[in-house]
């Protein structure tokens, strides 16, 4: 038995969402068909809202419905130290940890040229006008340890370092509850080389 | 090191599979294309975590099924292992090693379990691709160093975004000054991990170099003398090859440097341990272009008898021995050569068509199991 036209083509949308498979596409699909009209239309509002109202922030580019966005406005932010990550979900996480007061800067990637992504198609550019601008005492930079995110990260220091005195990079180490014993090799010779004083 | 139980279920030919193991030799014989080399190939991966044959994982996976299950019981000197690994037909893997799941399914499946593969085409070896030669040293060294897998991988990714933009600066026009820029932040990757990866071939090859050196030597009736040559793309001069990391990178990076300009027409990385080489010299002649059949096959039977010394020097186990084939390429001198030279309490698994082109001797109280299409038709103890 084949799907009717209008069922497979909603099957297929949901499945170009990222981690859905064919048979999770095939019961969203079911769901949404079991819903009443007004649910659906109360849906695609939602969908449509988000799309048109939330923009990029012009300062930092963080995803955000008001410009400059609420990180960049607040006064209680110390604008001198810029938090450098490569997508909003990096942000959300380390504004989860309420252990950052200062900016950030959403750079919209990682330099990868296998898929096409290069310096220019970052924003690196506005990073830059940041930092001339004001007077930035400290760039952390919170990249991901892959291949890609070590790249950018010692791309931004390049780069960065004429502009301002200090910058910095996350720690690496060991995650928190890991035995030692059964963290990997590289983590570990990793967290030794960055040990601290105690 | 023995492996007491191997199941297999959705693995190549194999739908449910289930076999104790309680002798030192196993032989598995059956037609061809009936599934010998498939049980090695399983028991290889637990090894490697990798297929020696498989081009991609999802090979391995029955084609009626989504993924399969390899799961192993295995005795070590003072430890039992419980292995399961499952392996979808995305690619995906599921690892679990006495039941705790496990993060890194491909690197954390190593360090486990060690055996040393010998199959026909490792004859090849000697005449084959430089690419043969370097994925024998890569999966011998997945099993050493647990480090050396995640490190090839990282270098691995950098020199293929390296070779990216490097065709991207073909097609498009870049300032000399930006590709440079975005040329280093892969070199340096390139660099560091490579210069790891080129010090662990090395001091690898400086612990197997004697041991293969002394079987064939005394295989050849004293005539042969085998020399392993590691031929880097970054020490053209040999001689100048030292095991030592900073002096490595630093002449790494001095070499990449002065090869921008030929990197860049080539479009390609062309200087690292992916386009390194191995030379075999015997009586110092090189054999890939002056060996005979006899002493190529000789040299590789020296090769894999060093390559299980050195594993059983490094990580103070017994691999386990998977013959894949090759009895009927090695003549009763060189079978004969192989039996007397093999631990005492290796435990081997052989596959083969015939088993009249196994001697007796290595027979005698073999179990031996006869398969045909993924089925076990027979479990037997020889008795000659
Ligand atoms: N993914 C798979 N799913 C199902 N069957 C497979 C799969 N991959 C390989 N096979 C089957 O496994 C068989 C080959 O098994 P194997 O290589 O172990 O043969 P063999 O007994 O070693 O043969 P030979 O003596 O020729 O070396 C073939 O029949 C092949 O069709
Ligand atoms: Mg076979
Ligand atoms: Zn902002």
């Amino acid at each position: 038995m084949k799907y009717t036209k209008p069922l497979l083509k909603l099957i297929e949308e949901f499945q170009k969402f990222p981690g859905v498979g064919p048979k999770s596409a095939q019961r969203m699909a079911f769901h949404v068909l079991n819903q009443d009209i007004q649910q659906i239309e109360e849906f695609s509002k939602v969908i449509l809202a988000a799309k048109t109202q939330i923009k990029k922030c012009s300062v930092c580019k963080n995803l955000s419905a008001d410009d400059p966005c609420e990180i960049c406005s607040a006064s209680s932010r110390d604008k001198k130290i810029i938090c450098v990550v490569s997508e909003s979900k990096a942000l959300i996480a380390i504004e989860r940890t309420n252990e950052f007061k200062g900016a950030y800067h959403v750079l919209g990637g990682l330099i990868s040229p296998i898929d096409g992504i290069g310096p220019d198609n970052l924003t690196i550019k506005d990073l830059l006008s940041r930092l001339g601008k004001n007077e930035v005492r400290e760039v952390i930079v919170a990249l991901d340890t892959s291949i890609e995110g070590e790249a950018t990260t010692l791309y931004l220091h390049r780069l960065l370092s004429p502009l301002c005195s200090k910058i910095t990079r996350l720690g690496f180490g060991l995650a928190v509850g890991t035995e030692l014993e059964y963290a990997d090799e590289l983590t570990l010779a990793r967290a030794l080389e960055n040990r601290t004083e105690i | 090191m023995f492996l007491k139980k191997l199941k297999l279920a959705g693995f190549r030919n194999y739908i449910d599979f289930e076999q104790n193991f309680n002798h030192l030799k196993t032989i598995i014989i059956g037609q061809n294309a009936q599934g010998k080399s498939n049980i090695l190939e399983a028991i290889n991966i637990l090894a490697t975590s990798q297929s020696d044959r498989a081009e991609r994982d999802s090979d391995i996976v029955n084609w009626n099924g989504e993924y399969a299950l390899i799961f192993a019981n295995i005795e070590t000197k003072d430890s039992e292992i419980d292995i399961a690994l499952q392996i979808n037909n995305t690619g995906r893997r599921k690892l679990k090693i006495n039941g705790v799941p496990k993060r890194a399914p491909q690197a954390d499946l190593l360090g486990n379990f060690f055996a040393v593969m010998f199959s026909c085409d490792d004859l090849f070896l000697i005449k084959g691709t430089p690419s043969v030669r370097r994925k024998w040293l890569d999966y011998v060294l997945f099993q050493l160093d647990m480090k050396y897998h995640k490190t090839l991988q990282n270098y691995q990714k950098a020199v293929t975004q390296k070779n990216a933009l490097l065709k991207k600066a073909q097609e498009i026009s870049m300032s000399p000054k930006n590709l440079k820029q975005e040329l280093e932040i892969w070199n340096e990757q390139i660099i560091n991990s490579g210069s790891q990866i080129l010090l662990d071939r090395l001091v690898f090859f400086k612990e197997i170099q004697p041991f293969a050196r002394d079987f064939l030597f005394e295989l050849s009736k004293e005539t042969e003398e085998l020399n392993l040559i590691y031929e880097s793309t970054i020490f053209k001069d040999k001689n100048e090859l030292k095991a030592d990391l900073s002096y490595i990178k630093e002449t790494f990076r001095s070499m990449l440097e002065s090869s921008f300009a030929e990197e860049l027409s080539r479009g390609q990385a062309t200087l690292g341990p992916h386009r390194d080489d191995l030379k075999f010299l015997i009586n110092d002649k090189e054999a890939k272009s002056f060996a005979s059949q006899g002493q190529q096959r000789s040299a590789v039977l020296a090769l894999k008898l060093a390559e299980l010394k050195v594993i059983e020097k490094r990580k103070g186990e017994i691999p386990v021995l998977l013959l894949d084939d090759v009895f009927a390429e090695l003549d009763e001198s060189r079978q004969n050569f192989l039996l007397h030279h093999l631990p005492e309490n290796i435990q081997t698994f052989l596959t083969t068509t015939h088993i009249s082109d196994i001697q007796k001797e290595f027979l005698e109280g073999a179990q031996i199991l006869k398969v045909k299409n993924g089925l076990i038709l027979e479990n037997v103890e020889c008795k000659t």
